[in-house]
């Protein structure tokens, strides 16, 4: 019986009789204040039950609409809902809809920020995906200024490794597992200052998305997330500009129309230490790093859009010390940094068809050179694209997107030092092609169904198929459930270094592609007071993934000899340990984005666990990134606000400043670490006149550090003056002093055995102010 | 104020206090000795056409284990090691030597006091251990082959050097021309001082500024130290050694041992010093020993030569 009932309305589904003369609704959405398209905003027809939220590009369609009159509902959150009445007559609709930005500052804003429930946007967004605007960013307190990726880091399932860096582990996986995406290209070490500071100019973003797992089938490279930056089109009404200094850098973002139909968006950040402190100490390194970007955005007709952005940002160092460079001075120069560039165009080729198509290009490039030693490291990266990604609404049910991509990699390494040279480099090029269904079973349950296949050519070919599945399910009037399953693979495999850059390397004859199996199981409900409740759990596995050998230089074979008989080396065999493992968590997530408070409370349980050829005598060990559980607090706070709910003469006053104060707090069990496992007494050569104390570790990664902790508290003045805003603000980094330890060092001084506690950064305060016109 | 809204503000209340409370103090290390299990040290190596000697037994130790408290030497009674020459089985019993400083804890060593044991270029040894440490019984053996013979050092560009000297705007340095044993990729030179008085010390180099009592602390690091030239080429033939001015940390002169060296030595040395990361977390060592040791038992061929080093 139930099987009937089932198969019923599976057809019932599929089959189900459109209306004679049924036509579609289709159009953008766009901010009525500066034009930009809206992601994710909701469309719907208020009588039918039928609706839409836009996709990337601020596009949506609503098919199957009968004809007559009806009530067209958008909202976006923030926003004033938008309502209007639309008859249709037989013919498709095109309705560009605009949205006016609700006024945050003033009493005007209400509780909830739009009319369509917020379990909507819950049951619409995907698995493990998690939405930050920039607003968000910028409220959460970081060191010196707001940063894209410590911001991610606050959010359950992320870990970083230390306070030092910026990379992301997520879910168990490791940095190079993740895909990070600027406005459709690829960038490779997203890394400014050593890691400390990513490449990311969070005042130049409109939106990020992230990508916990479990990731359609447009998406693939990656084992473990997707990280999709997308930067502000730029202002299409008016001159708008932002402006900021903290004791890091200044930075600046303009945006401006061009003529009627285009828009202009660029923003410029340059540290100046080396220009002010720099200039007054000795003895310490000369360090600066710049980034820009520019986006320039052109609407050619109804139907096609342009946007052509670029982005460049570079580290420069140079040390001497100990006199001057190449006299009785050493020294050493090394700059590094990302260049993107990309040209979109979308498409409508008709209401149901919508298409993107992409020419990207990323270039990673750094260059280390020894004053003194004759040595020099040239490391280069680039990665043109071709990529399109189409969608077709069939009907209200049932929609496909589908695309293909084409990435043309040059990888090369150059490293030449005394006694040895390495030459090694690669082009292979990569191939996918992807489809996906997205179905509305019943009203209760959607089905999205995916395939990539990848193909990988270089000194070998390599191919695969990749399934996706996700399944969402209304348990109830606020509850979603949801599933997904998915197979990914990773042919790109980074070399990590320390401070310095990442070498990547591809797939080939000697190095399989990496896999990864993903599970994720999830609820999501709505609970009063706008809060969203998110639980995840989700079981990973990692097959054929790399780490660095530790030990590489066991394990180097030299390709060739030079003229001087010193070994040439031109691949990266030898340099990475091949591994498998598993991660398994829990996570949850209580989020709030309207209102006075605003902010997450993240809790995240997480076992990681690897096995590496020649790594810990082949037995099972928790990488160094694993904790078990990590509490996340992110908090901000509009204080007056709060305090004033329901103050007539605040109301009335308007709001003519606001004290904000922006609360991180994070507790996570310690990570993972290795105690050596003894010491002992050794010389290094048969004549050495004395012994070292030498360290035998033998079980990796066995005990663990102290648990960490750490509060940042910002406080954030803003003061508005006609269209003019400035908002000084003071950051504190650990105000609670709190010294977390990132690793020991052992000795034996003088044969009495000492540990010494190597401690992450201490309470730093910084100050700063925004602007803007 | 609302009742949502005092509820909001008494729960940040709460979770401030608490995240301020947890976020003071400062995190403690404790030497837990989880994965200690009692292991000999080896320290052996051998030589073409010489005595086995200097082989020296050691064992472990916890990582809180206050060295003035403990000797490292094995009890003798209890331990027994042995040589084998793999090419016709035949076991060699090594001997304890005490040195007449009692103190000497580096001279207490085994070795081969017969004559029929000739350890041979290219041939293949295996040293045996059995001892008791903590009332545990050990068990360790590691297998060295000896390189074949060829190598030794050809020449040196310049058998005495300025610190630091340039010729035509180029730092000039030390080059060593070595004729290669077949087969064997890996050549280190051992860099002695033969002066080690603060007089002598190189005041200008931008690594070694310091005081006298610092450079009394650290002089050992200043006074030995190696480098190697590895990923030889596999067939005989002559490789050059660069010996770099941060090298040499004195002026007067050196004695450069330089080694051909087996891999169970070579992996040793590019191991057993690099086991701690540079973010702080450790890795295992290659000591190719099995059973409960660590260290190195290894062979060498030597050649020696003298340099020096001038203001």
């Amino acid at each position: 019986m139930t099987k009937r009932i089932f198969l019923t309305m599976m057809l019932l589904t599929v089959f189900k009789p459109g209306f004679a003369t049924a036509q579609t609704i289709s159009g953008f959405v766009i901010d009525k204040s500066n034009t930009e398209a809206l992601i994710g905003a909701n469309v719907y027809l208020d009588s039918l039950y039928i609706g839409s939220s836009t996709n990337n590009s601020g596009y949506y369609v609503i098919a199957d609409v009968p004809p007559g009159r009806h009530t067209l509902v958008a909202s976006y959150l923030g926003y004033k809902t938008y309502k209007t009445t639309v008859d249709m007559r037989g013919r498709p609709l095109k309705l560009n809809i605009i949205l006016e930005p609700l006024l945050l500052e003033t009493e005007a804003i209400v509780v909830r920020g739009d009319s369509i429930p917020l379990i909507e946007k819950m049951y619409e967004k995907e698995v493990s995906q998690i939405q930050l605007s920039a607003r968000q960013i910028n409220a959460i307190p970081q060191i010196a200024e707001a940063d894209l990726l410590r911001s991610l880091q606050t959010l359950p399932g992320i870990q970083p490794l230390s306070d030092f860096s910026s990379a992301l582990y997520i879910r168990g996986g490791t940095p190079d597992q993740n895909l990070f995406l600027l406005d459709g290209t690829d960038v490779y070490n997203p890394e400014h200052a050593f890691g400390l500071f990513s490449t990311f100019n969070t005042d130049a973003i409109k939106q990020v998305s992230l990508s916990k797992g479990g990731f359609g089938a447009e998406y693939g490279g990656r084992l473990s997330s997707i990280v999709d930056v997308t930067n502000l089109d730029g202002n299409r009404k008016r001159f708008e500009g932002k402006a900021g200094i903290s004791l890091l850098s200044a930075r600046t973002t303009l945006q401006m129309p061009i003529g009627a139909n285009g828009s202009l968006s660029a923003s410029l950040r340059r540290t100046y230490f080396d220009q002010t402190v720099g200039r007054y100490l000795e003895d310490i390194p000369n360090y600066y790093f710049y980034d820009g970007n520019i986006k320039a955005f052109f609407e050619l007709g109804a139907n096609d859009k342009l946007t052509l952005s670029t982005y460049g940002g570079r580290d420069v160092l140079s040390w001497v010390f100990g006199g001057n460079s190449g006299d009785d001075g050493v020294g050493f120069g090394y700059n590094w940094g990302n260049t993107t560039a990309s040209a979109k165009w979308t498409h409508v080729f008709t209401p149901r068809l919508f298409g993107n198509f992409w020419v990207t290009y990323s270039r990673f490039s750094s260059y280390l050179n020894f004053d003194g030693f004759n040595a020099s490291e040239d490391n280069l990266l680039t990665d043109l694209t071709f990529k399109a990604d189409m969608e077709y609404h069939y009907n209200n049910d049932l929609s496909f997107r589908f695309g293909a991509d084409q990435k043309n990699f040059d990888v090369s390494y150059v490293n030449l030092a005394p006694g040895r040279e390495v030459r090694a480099s690669t082009s292979p090029a990569f191939y996918s092609l992807y489809g996906q269904a997205d179905w509305q079973l019943t009203p209760l349950i959607q089905m999205e169904a995916g395939l990539r296949a990848n193909m990988l050519t270089g000194d070998t070919t390599l191919a695969d198929l990749a399934p996706r599945l996700t399944v969402k399910y209304r348990l109830a009037d606020r509850t979603v459930f949801k599933l997904a399953a998915g197979q990914y693979y990773q042919y790109l495999h980074r070399i990590p270094r320390f401070l310095i850059a990442d070498i990547w390397t591809a797939s080939g004859r000697n190095l399989k592609q990496s896999s990864s199996r993903h599970i994720i199981a999830g609820v999501q409900r709505e609970l009063g007071w706008d809060i969203q409740l998110e639980a995840e759990a989700f079981y990973k596995t990692y097959r054929d993934i790399y780490s660095f050998d530790q030990n590489f230089l066991t394990e180097l074979k030299a390709s060739y000899y030079n003229d001087k008989n010193e070994p040439v080396f031109t691949s990266a065999n030898g340099l990475l340990n091949r591994g498998d493992g598993w991660s398994r968590g829990f996570e949850l997530l209580l989020r709030r984005e309207t209102g006075p408070l605003t902010g997450w409370l993240g809790y995240a349980y997480s076992r990681t666990s690897y096995t590496q050829d020649g790594i810990n005598g082949g037995r099972p060990f928790a990488p160094r990134h694993d904790r078990t559980h990590t509490v996340n607090v992110v908090a901000n706070v509009q204080l007056d606000r709060l305090w004033n709910r329901g103050n007539k003469a605040y109301s009335a006053r308007g709001d003519s400043s606001r004290w904000d104060l922006g609360i991180n707090a994070v507790y996570s069990t310690g990570q993972a670490y290795t105690e050596p496992g003894s010491a002992y007494w050794i010389a290094s050569a048969p004549d050495a006149p004395f012994r070292d104390v030498a360290f035998a570790p033998t079980r990796i990664n066995q005990v663990r550090l102290p648990y960490y902790a750490r509060l940042d508290v910002s406080l954030t003045w803003k003061l508005v003056y006609k269209n003019w805003n400035m908002a000084p603000y003071l950051q504190i980094f650990n105000i609670g002093n709190r010294k977390n330890v990132w690793f020991a060092t052992y000795d034996f001084v003088d044969e009495v055995p000492s540990l010494e506690e190597q401690y992450m950064f201490p309470f730093l305060p910084t100050l700063g102010v925004n602007f803007e016109f | 104020m609302k009742e949502q809204q005092k509820s909001l503000a008494a729960m940040l209340f709460i979770m401030l206090v608490l995240a301020t409370l947890n976020s003071c103090g400062r995190g403690v290390v404790e030497v837990e000795n989880v994965s200690y299990e009692p292991r000999v040290s080896i320290e052996g190596f051998l030589s073409p056409g010489k005595r086995v000697s200097g082989i020296r037994l050691f064992r472990n130790f916890k990582l809180d284990q206050d060295l003035r408290e403990q000797t490292p030497l094995l009890d003798p009674l209890k331990t027994t090691a042995t040589i084998t020459d793999e090419s016709n089985g035949r076991v060699y019993t090594l001997s304890y030597r005490t040195p007449p400083n009692l103190l000497d804890i580096g001279n207490y060593y085994y070795e081969y006091t017969g004559n029929d044991l000739n350890i041979e270029y290219g041939g293949s040894y295996t040293l045996e251990v059995r001892t008791e440490i903590d009332g545990t019984p050990i068990r360790a053996s590691s297998t060295t082959t000896v390189p074949l013979a060829g190598f030794k050092i050809a020449g040196v560009n310049y058998d005495s050097l300025q610190y630091r000297q340039k010729i035509n705007g180029e730092t000039v340095n030390f080059i060593l021309d070595i004729d290669r044993s077949p087969g064997t990729t890996y050549y280190l030179a051992s860099i002695l001082s033969l002066t080690d008085d603060y007089d002598s010390f190189v005041g200008t180099s931008p690594f070694d500024k310091m005081s006298r009592e610092e450079f009394e602390k650290e002089k050992d690091r200043f006074v030995f130290n190696t480098f190697w030239i590895q990923n030889t080429p596999e067939e005989a033939g002559r490789s050059i050694m660069n010996l770099f001015w941060f090298q040499f940390h004195f002026y007067g002169r050196y004695r450069v041992i330089v080694y051909a060296a087996d891999k169970n030595y070579r992996e040793f040395m590019q191991t057993y010093s690099r086991v701690q990361e540079i973010d702080g977390n450790f890795h295992e060592a290659r000591f190719n020993i099995e059973g409960q040791g660590v260290g190195v038992f290894g062979s060498v061929i030597a050649d020696t030569l003298y340099l020096k080093v001038t203001e």
